[in-house]
């Protein structure tokens, strides 16, 4: 099934990618950024915060934002 | 003034909303584009540190260097971000949305009031804003900061607004380590900030600046925090402005320039306490600039060939000494005759 998956780490790209039906948010999460810490990013499905274990649905809308974005001068 | 509070998620339909995202959505379709740039302008910057970084070389200002080199480091960094910007912009294999639906904007505005405290919607001056909770970062207060966005612009473009401004006490046009004269260096964010306005998804957008808010980066702000509430110069206790003061490079601490002076051998700054007087010429000169001989330690400049000015007239004496001897030797075994 296909999801919209939008990473702010970065380029902050948006991709239609696919995934296996009863992938959870916490496998998703692991599957994409590898070495990350979960606990480093405010992670929303369909704009909402949610449990790690989620099971996400077709055209779900995924989003993880850092939570530390550095600026500069 | 026509101005509406955001609608709770469970409330009904909100048609200004609606009417916003509607024509949002259309004037980002209109305005959209598949044009990729490179980043040129932040190759231009990193030439232009080098060119810095070579210049202050030449002159062998070594305080210069090493704040070039800082600058350029930054500026590689923004090329690196720039460069994946452009890489994964151009990628054929991504299938990302151009513009978000008018739909999906609409929803993005709805969820806004469950990530801020205070969400408004200006529609006479065309602004969307959103308020953050109260920013502490390293002990230091800064307030509320409203993220304004103007819907209106095309590009769309937004501020910052210090809702109760804690500027720091060398400039008050500075309001965050990372926001000057209202506007946000996005340093990081810069790439998702672009793209996420670019294809109008406002609530990664709001939330992408909030979490710049919520971060301090040390090595590249406007005003560092630790000298957000002020200084003085160690040396004379006199308040000590960001422009206006400048570092020992023995110690490291920050002076006012009264109080630095530069190492006559070596061009080096240093406060009072870590240069020090040769004892010769009397001039400043840096503690690493100065050579021991047979008594105190002497610049440079008063040293010859390493020798202080007895020891060379006692190297010379001893030359002639040796000289005489020599003329002594020579002429042995002849007496004197007296007349």
């Amino acid at each position: 099934m296909k999801i919209l998956f939008l990473n702010h780490d970065g380029g902050g790209f948006a991709d239609h990618i696919e995934i296996e039906q009863g992938t959870t948010v916490e496998a998703l999460f692991t599957a994409q950024l590898k070495d990350a810490d979960a606990r480093d990013f405010l992670i929303r499905v369909n704009r909402q915060p949610v449990a790690a274990g989620q099971v996400l649905q077709e055209g779900d809308r995924v989003s993880l934002t850092p939570r530390k974005i550095e600026g500069a001068a | 003034m026509n101005t509406i509070t955001m609608p709770k998620r469970e409330q009904r339909f909100h048609r200004p909303l609606w009417t916003v995202a509607r024509r949002l959505h259309g004037r980002l379709a209109r305005g959209h584009d598949w044009r990729v740039d490179l980043p040129e302008s932040a190759w231009s910057d990193c030439q232009a540190q080098f060119r810095r970084i070579r210049k202050a070389q030449s002159h062998h200002w070594e305080g210069a260097v090493r704040v070039s080199r800082r600058d350029a480091r930054d500026a590689l960094t923004q090329l690196l971000i720039g460069i994946e910007g452009s890489r994964n912009a151009i990628d054929p294999d991504r299938n990302a949305p151009v513009v978000m639906s008018a739909a999906e904007i609409y929803r993005d505005l709805i969820s806004l009031d469950d990530e801020f405290p205070e969400v408004r919607c200006d529609l006479d001056r065309g602004h969307l804003s959103a308020v953050t909770d109260p920013i502490e970062l390293e002990e230091v207060f800064l307030g509320a900061f409203e993220i304004r966005l103007h819907f209106t612009h095309t590009p769309l473009d937004y501020e910052i607004v210090a809702r109760d401004p804690q500027p720091p006490r060398c400039c008050d046009h500075v309001t965050h380590p990372h926001v000057e004269d209202q506007s946000l260096c996005e340093g990081e964010g810069r790439a998702a900030i672009r793209n996420s306005l670019q294809q109008g998804r406002l609530a990664d957008f709001f939330l992408i600046v909030r979490q710049i808010l919520n971060t301090y980066n040390g090595s590249s702000a406007y005003v560092a925090l630790d000298r957000w509430q002020g200084r003085d110069c160690p040396g004379c206790g006199s308040e000590l402005n960001d422009d206006e003061c400048s570092e020992c490079e023995a110690c490291g601490s920050d002076f006012c320039h009264a109080c630095v002076s530069d190492c006559t051998v070596c061009g080096s700054f240093g406060c009072d306490d870590c240069q020090v007087k040769c004892p010769e010429c009397e001039e400043s000169v840096c503690r690493h600039c100065l050579t021991k001989c047979c008594g105190e330690p002497l610049c440079e400049r008063c040293l010859d060939d390493k020798n202080c000015r007895y020891c060379q007239a006692k190297a010379q004496e001893d030359e002639q000494r040796s000289d005489r001897t020599a003329v002594h030797a020579v002429c042995l075994g002849e007496a004197a005759v007296s007349a």
